[in-house]
């Protein structure tokens, strides 16, 4: 379960107004599905990815789940130049708590997939971009979650290579579920079993992939309407099976799951 | 690849989480250099050595009876511990904003991992050279350890309620950093490192009590000598009192402005 609960969110501009992306916003997203956030450039897609993953931080409402979600797949923050690949893989096993032998086995896991080689000791400012980004990769996926976070795919790498990322990532869709942000329409048909439409402050959930894309493209065809505050998440399209402004779940574990 | 159970509690998440920031700025600071963990120390030792031997030079030898060396060492590690912790917390969230990415991280996280290590430096450092000077024949004595720690951790209470605060204030006001770095000169003229502050003339006195970091130098020294002169006003309570009222103010500042801290 993943349920956002009168979610607001607004970033404040350079001129000192305020923005706002969500205004009390109330969505679920269903279990056990590979999820496709679509919408428009600054729609929102991936400033809800970053307040599911625990990231940014809500001005109100929160996020509510009882599962293990990634940080963004293949992202590049903790990497410190100075550091060898290996200290960067040891921090973040580190940091969910493994001990040495799970920690040896996630070393292992990493080093085989980015194929570094002796690389995987020396400081990772003397990495080329692709391999940052094979290691980077291979330390998303060496972890058990069950969602991964994923804007856009960055495919690395030669074709044998993508080929080896592409096999790993379905054999672990095949355990988990991803939460991916893409405008690139054919993987989110291909690898999504249902997208949500974020448009406008309104979160919306299609459970056809298609009628869902076509949604998109009509919204993002559509001459772009002056952004105004948006009112509460009441989506217009509840005929789409839309899941919204499902009823709060109270849990205590809230303040656990935030973090763990 | 490992099953971990579903959930850890806050205190074990934060554990590891300290435990792995103060592995990686150990790492990050001197685990790069040959002999690393050898330069680790030997920088404020550097600082101390020079300076006292600097300050012997001119003041001479001694000073009612106190080895100087061991007087100016007194001094400048329980003060540099102060400064670099405030200076380290208060650049804690910058230097590692792209670690917020990881959920469980959080600038708390930073801020007591950066004091934890800077607190575990000065100790070390302060051991070798008291040891030092020991082995060379200066006269160092150690009347009252409980107090020596005692101000020690009050000191580095202050040096986190203040490294929170000013790590705030160059959130929102990024200019600042210089003119705080600065700002740590003359309070350490003020401070009385290294000559004793019964030395200024009496009119001052009341403006220059204003400064806890004066009253703590004074404490341990007076912990350090017997016969070491301290000012009459000089008073526990009243660092005790600005430790707690720093942290305070650091901790609430720092609740009310955790999500603007995270935000990139």
């Amino acid at each position: 379960m993943i349920e956002l609960q009168n979610l607001t969110k607004s970033y404040r501009l350079a001129n000192g107004e305020r923005r706002y992306i969500f205004r009390d916003l109330n969505f679920s997203f269903p279990d056990g599905t590979n999820i496709g956030l679509i919408g428009r450039n600054g729609a929102g897609k991936s400033t809800l990815l970053r307040l599911v993953g625990g990231i940014d931080q809500a001005d109100h409402g929160r996020v509510v789940t009882d599962k293990r979600i990634s940080w963004p797949v293949g992202l590049s923050g903790g990497l410190q130049p100075t550091l060898t690949g290996r200290d960067s893989v040891k921090f973040v096993c580190r940091v969910y708590g493994q001990n040495h032998e799970e920690m040896l086995e996630t070393i292992r896991f990493v080093q085989d997939f980015a194929e570094i080689d002796d690389y995987f000791d020396q400081p990772v400012k003397s990495y080329s971009s692709g391999m940052r980004a094979r290691l980077n990769f291979g330390l998303s996926w060496a972890f058990d979650f069950d969602y991964y976070l994923m804007d856009e795919i960055g495919a690395v790498g030669d074709a044998r290579f993508k080929q080896k990322s592409r096999e790993l990532m379905e054999r672990r869709i095949s355990r988990s579920n991803i939460i991916l942000v893409s405008h690139a329409m054919p993987e989110i048909a291909r690898l999504c079993n249902v997208v949500v439409l974020v448009n406008d402050g309104h979160a919306i959930l299609f459970e056809d992939v298609d009628e869902g894309i076509r949604a998109y493209q009509e919204t993002a065809g559509a001459p772009q309407p002056k952004r105004t505050q948006p009112v509460a998440g009441t989506g217009p399209l509840q005929s789409a099976g839309a899941v919204v402004g499902s009823t709060p779940v109270a849990t205590a574990q809230t303040r656990l799951d935030s973090r763990s | 690849m490992t099953t971990k159970p579903l959930m850890r509690s806050a205190w074990q998440i934060q554990k590891s989480v300290v435990f792995a920031l103060f592995l990686r700025e150990l790492k990050t600071r001197f685990g790069t250099y040959k002999f690393g963990y050898f330069w680790m120390l030997l920088e404020p030792m550097a600082h101390v050595v020079v300076m006292s031997v600097l300050f012997s030079y001119i003041r001479g030898r001694s000073l009612f009876g106190i080895d100087f060396p061991v007087f100016i060492v007194t001094g400048i590690v329980p003060f540099l511990l102060f400064k670099n912790i405030a200076l380290r917390v208060m650049d804690g969230v910058n230097a590692n904003r792209a670690l917020f990415a990881y959920r469980q991280i959080k600038p708390m996280d930073t801020f007591v991992a950066r004091t934890l290590l800077d607190t575990f430096l000065a100790l070390a450092t302060a051991a070798l050279i008291l040891l030092g000077m020991a082995w060379v024949g200066l006269e160092v004595p150690f009347r009252d350890p409980f107090s020596v720690v005692a101000i020690m951790a009050i000191l580095v209470l202050m040096g986190l309620g203040l490294g929170m605060i000013l790590c705030i204030v160059v959130k929102y006001l990024p200019e600042a950093k210089t003119l705080i770095r600065i700002a740590f000169l003359p309070l350490y003229f003020l401070s009385g490192i290294i000559f004793p502050i019964t030395k200024v003339p009496q009119e001052f006195l009341p403006y220059l009590l204003w400064n806890p970091v004066l009253h703590a130098i004074e404490l341990m020294r007076a912990a350090f000598f017997d016969q070491y002169h301290m000012l009459p006003d000089i008073s526990l309570l009243f660092i005790w009192m600005t430790t707690l009222v720093v942290l305070f103010v650091g901790l609430a500042w720092y609740r009310t402005n955790r999500n603007a801290l995270l935000a990139i």
